[in-house]
């Protein structure tokens, strides 16, 4: 897509940056839907959790993205051989990048300024008023600062756009907590209060993104071009690093093809180990400061922690391996090879998520574990498992997991892939939540379809409620991996052809969407058609019928009970309603409020109002023994027309 | 014409070149007052250096084969040239010399290599002659 | 000539990656107007002293001048007097050669638009095209032409025609003998780095050959062809051994005996002639030859 910008510097300084910037302006704008799943707890935490993670996320991306295209595409040699000094260069990038972050806060700022006009805005400004104080919002504007300020000098660091995207994000983090802890440790034993903490996280990281806004212009200034072999994540490994104890299992034999498969796979996903061992470096850091001060209470970091690092090491197990390969230029050799390609895509989404889930789930768990037997870790959520919290980042890592391989398949890099994965996370949380919505106000499509279940398999509704409530609990799964199988194998598909093309994945996201919104709608309505039964088609009809039975005779209101006979019944009901009952014995009690007849201006109330003293319960009891009672309504005073049922 | 660089001969391009011209004009196959290819062309199709033709031309200019008109081109000159004969007969003393040397170390006699020139020089008048009935 | 400030010069230049020398104490003069051919095996150094040159890389020692300014203190004003095709040419895929070309223009203050569109209608490349549709010889079709059209006085060629197909390279060659020379004769100077040498003989000037690092051999390409002969000699009985003088490599095959010779070829035929041989004759080695000669 071509912008109609003038200067061809300026133009193509931000072509790369637009998706990044335009998926970071959309996390933030999810904002907008807080209100609309108010009601779970852990929903709402999921998505302030997939807003802080996309805008965040994206802003340091794109950071990374304004100094790493030059990598990525290979043009920094004829960038560097033009004419003009690298400070111009350099001063260029930074002016695009902060114009670029400013933009997008502008745009979230409009939002919310919009939003304070509608009516959807009272919600929406109330919770950020309560969630947000000075401090932590002080807190975040120095976050994007230090990632404006230090994007520039990991990413070149690391000669990568992934590279520096992740250190950018983890050593700011770093520092701040870092910090915090620190301040918090020297002022024990007395525990200070959060804004102060933030307050020194803030001071911090400010410190540390001057020197190194300082350091990357200099590593800018005085960069060389090594040859092309140095611009993979991957591709470079010390001389001699099968030497090392243990690693020789991952150097290919000649005779095993499906080992050394794996072993490849493996050996690409180098990047998560080296982030699996910076965060074990980390929590061992946090155990050690719990422990020198066992006052503060830090249970909180390990949490933190623990959310960054899983779902970004889902998110790179899934793009990593696929996107390295189409970088390198191996991927279409790869399908050349007399390996099945279905099984090269099987093996592959076997080895990378079991990666995924040993390093993205397992290693948190297990020092969770451990760290609990030796700590005390009241506070943090993990441990205790508040709120789901393992199930919700269970969920959120697998889902990242599936959609970035997903994404790899269709698109030529892991840079794209990941922010194909972020946009992507982002319209699936819109697409549930516009299916749920949906659901919870639409008709209820489903509930034709389980008064049919009843009647035909002449189930009574407590045994329909039984049945369903453990339905609903694994429906959401069912579904779900239904969705994932589609999604599954549109990446096969892709996986095959091997050279990605942006109208396939338009047209695959827009089927995935599609699944999705149909799938949440379909799960809500299941649960609302379930919820609402009693006041579906066959409940109706019967009281229609009871009542017209009952108002015939009022005389033993009060009274025992009276069994309906079937034959009454006939004609009153439809037929599937009939032969729902045959073997149920339907019976009706007639009561009586006592006020209408005791009371006398009650009485002249009620008739004014054309109340009825008199009600009726409908019971049915079937074959199996089990009754179910349900409210028939009211019984009209004798002589009277029947009203309307309610 | 057809133009041959041979990178095998161990002479300088430019001198092949000078040759060749020499010999074109010499055997007839290039007229007095023929336009000879203008130096970007003839470089591009021998795919040799620009300033290795202009050093020809130059040196064919100087020793008065050819001569420039500003805005028209090269031309061969007809062969009353302005040098003196005697400047003319030393020149072809130095190329005799030269071809004295080869025969030497190529060990012809002298009779033979005598007898050589003769049949040369008749072969080469009877292809002037043969040119000339062409046209 | 030799007052004037030489275009490139290269003195004792140390490059090394990591505990790999690359570039080991080479040292290299090309005076303006001249084109200099940079041969060498693959990995011997070539690459790496382009980049020197372009303060893509630092030497660790020694000084590099391009007309007597330091690319690494004066890095604009060096390069707003030349233009670079490097070897493997990238451009940012979602850009039509309308646009790289535009792009690449706007950081230059001269650009001739008349030799431009001359050349894209010579190669008959489509501006509209997207860089990422190019095949690889297209692509260095327009780097060429995004280094002609500034018409500086300094042309980097690194292995501009490896991979491409022979009718490519052939316009390659002619462009630059072309479009580029043409412009100022005399003024213009050419560095190409390349091992496929058959193709640049005709273009060089003068030549150095790298190897390992360091410039084995630097001469004038005429000089070169006349000094280095093939002998050939034939025999009626079986060729002698002997041991001759300025002979950079002989060889002895039955009754055959074929010299290289680096420079003393005369003395050389003079001897062989004393042990009458059936037949004696010589030819030049072409720049290939001569290559292959000194690094074998």
């Amino acid at each position: 897509m071509n912008l109609p910008i003038r200067n061809p510097q300026v133009a193509k300084e931000l072509r790369p940056l637009f998706w990044p910037w335009l998926g970071t302006v959309l996390a933030g704008g999810l904002l907008v839907l807080r209100p609309a799943i108010g009601e779970s707890v852990g929903l709402e935490g999921l998505l302030m959790g997939v807003v802080l993670y996309g805008f965040f996320g994206g802003l340091a991306l794109l950071a990374a993205v304004s100094f790493g295209e030059e990598f990525q595409e290979r043009t920094l040699s004829l960038l560097l051989s033009q004419p003009v000094s690298r400070q111009q260069l350099w001063n260029k990038k930074m002016a695009l990048l902060s114009g670029a972050v400013l933009a997008a806060l502008a745009v979230e700022a409009m939002l919310i300024g919009v939003l304070s006009r509608s009516s959807v805005a009272g919600p929406v400004l109330d919770s950020l008023g309560q969630t947000f104080d000075k401090e932590e919002l002080l807190l975040a504007g120095v976050f994007i600062v230090a990632t404006v300020c230090t994007a520039g000098f990991w990413t070149l660091a690391s000669g990568s756009i992934i590279g520096g995207l992740v250190f950018t994000v983890t050593c700011e983090s770093a520092c701040g907590l870092t910090a915090a802890l620190i301040y918090s440790g020297c002022s024990s034993p007395v525990e200070p209060p959060r804004g102060s903490l933030q307050l020194v996280a803030a001071m911090a990281m400010a410190v540390y993104s001057i020197v190194l806004l300082w350091l990357g212009r200099r590593m800018f200034l005085t960069l060389q071009v090594k040859p092309a072999r140095f611009t993979s994540m991957t591709a470079s490994s010390p001389q001699g690093w099968e030497r090392i104890p243990g690693l020789q299992i991952l150097v290919c034999r000649p005779a095993a093809m499906l080992p050394n498969y794996v072993r490849k796979e493996i050996r690409l996903l180098k990047p998560i180990w080296q982030l699996a061992s910076v965060f074990l470096v980390c929590w061992v850091g946090a155990v050690l400061v719990q422990w020198l001060w066992p006052t503060q209470r830090i249970a909180y970091v390990f949490d933190l922690l623990t959310f960054i690092y899983a779902p970004i090491t889902c998110l790179l197990a899934g793009a990593l391996t696929l996107g390295e390969e189409k970088t390198l230029g191996l991927a279409e050799t790869q399908l050349t090879l007399p390996f099945s390609i279905a099984w090269q895509w099987v093996l592959k989404l076997f080895t990378c998520g079991s990666v995924a889930a040993l390093l993205g789930l397992g290693l948190p768990l297990a020092l969770v574990l451990v760290t609990g037997g030796w700590l005390n870790l009241d506070g943090s959520s993990l441990a205790q498992d508040k709120d789901n919290a393992l199930l919700a980042l269970a969920c959120v890592s697998g889902v990242t997991f599936l959609l970035a391989f997903w994404a790899s398949a269709h698109v030529g890099n892991v840079v794209r892939a990941a922010i194909v994965t972020i946009i992507g996370t982002i319209v699936g949380g819109v697409c549930i939540a516009q299916g749920i919505n949906w659901g919870s106000h639409g008709n209820e499509l489903l509930s034709p379809v389980l008064v049919a279940v009843m009647q035909r398999l002449r189930l009574s509704p407590n045994q329909m409620w039984l049945t369903g409530s453990v339905a609903e609990r694994y429906l959401g799964w069912v579904m779900a991996a239904l969705v994932a199988l589609v999604g599954l194998y549109q990446g096969y598909r892709e996986f095959r052809r091997a050279r990605p093309a942006v109208s396939k994945l338009i047209r695959d996201s827009f089927v995935l969407a599609l699944a999705t919104v149909f799938v949440s709608l379909l799960c809500t309505d299941f649960v609302r058609s379930l919820q609402h039964l009693v006041d579906s088609a066959p409940f109706g009809e019967l009281r229609t019928a009871l009542e017209a039975i009952a108002r015939v005779d009022l005389n033993h209101a009060g009274s025992h009970r009276q069994i309906v006979p079937h034959e009454a019944l006939r004609g009153r009901v439809s037929p599937q309603t009939e032969s729902w009952l045959r073997d149920a014995t339907v019976s009706y009690e007639v009561q009586k409020d006592p006020r209408f007849f005791s009371d006398p201006r009650f009485s002249a109330f009620a008739r004014r109002y054309g109340l009825s003293p008199y009600s009726f319960i409908a019971r049915i009891q079937f074959k199996d023994g089990s009754i179910f009672d349900f409210p028939g309504g009211p019984l009209p005073w004798p002589g009277e027309p029947l009203k309307p049922a309610r | 014409m057809l133009w041959q660089i041979n990178f095998k001969s161990g002479k300088p391009v430019y001198l092949q070149v000078v040759d060749q011209v020499k010999a074109a004009a010499a055997s007839g196959a290039m007229q007095a007052g023929e336009a000879l290819p203008s130096i970007r062309p003839l470089a591009e199709e021998l795919r040799v250096n620009r300033n290795t033709i202009a050093k020809a031309y130059t040196e064919l200019e100087s020793q008065g084969v050819i001569e420039t008109i500003p805005g028209k081109g090269c031309f061969i000159k007809s062969n009353n040239s302005p040098l003196k004969k005697e400047v003319r007969r030393k020149l072809l003393i130095e190329e005799i010399d030269q071809v004295i040397v080869q025969a030497h170390h190529l060990q012809v006699p002298a009779g033979e290599f005598l007898s050589l020139v003769r049949d040369r020089l008749a072969e080469i008048e009877e292809r002037q002659r043969a040119n000339d009935k062409q046209l | 000539m030799s007052n004037a400030t030489p275009a490139i010069e290269l003195v004792d230049l140390h490059y090394a990656y990591g505990r790999s020398d690359a570039v080991n104490g080479f040292n290299l003069t090309v005076q303006p107007g001249c084109c200099y051919g940079l041969f060498g095996r693959n990995g011997a150094g070539k690459t790496t002293t382009m980049k020197c040159l372009l303060n893509l890389l630092r030497p660790q020692s020694g000084t590099v001048r391009l007309f007597g300014l330091n690319p690494a203190k004066q890095e604009v004003e060096v390069k707003r007097r030349l233009a670079y095709v490097p070897d493997a040419v990238a451009f940012y895929p979602w850009m039509s050669v309308r646009e790289t070309l535009d792009y690449l223009a706007s950081f230059r203050a001269h650009w001739n638009g008349q030799i431009e569109a001359e050349l894209l209608q010579r190669f008959d490349l489509d501006p509209n095209q997207r860089a990422s549709a190019l095949s690889k010889g297209q692509r260095t079709q327009v780097a060429l032409v995004a280094a002609i059209c500034p018409e500086p006085d300094l042309l980097l060629l690194d292995e501009p025609t490896s991979g491409l197909d022979p009718i490519v390279r052939r316009e390659f060659i002619e462009t630059v003998i072309g479009a580029y020379q043409e412009g100022g004769p005399g003024a213009r100077t050419i560095l190409v780095s390349t091992h496929l040498i058959s193709e640049f003989e005709g273009l060089i000037d003068q030549f150095t050959i790298v190897d390992h690092g360091r410039a084995v051999l630097s001469l004038d390409a005429d000089e070169a062809r006349s000094r280095y002969q093939k002998i050939h000699a034939r025999f009626s009985g079986a060729a002698p051994e002997i041991t001759l003088a300025g002979a950079l490599r002989s060889r002895r095959h039955g009754r055959e005996l074929e010299v290289i010779a680096n420079g003393g070829a005369g003395a050389i035929m003079d001897q062989l002639r004393r042990l009458s041989p059936e037949s004696l004759t010589s030819e030049s080695l072409t720049l290939e030859e001569v290559f292959v000669a000194t690094l074998k």
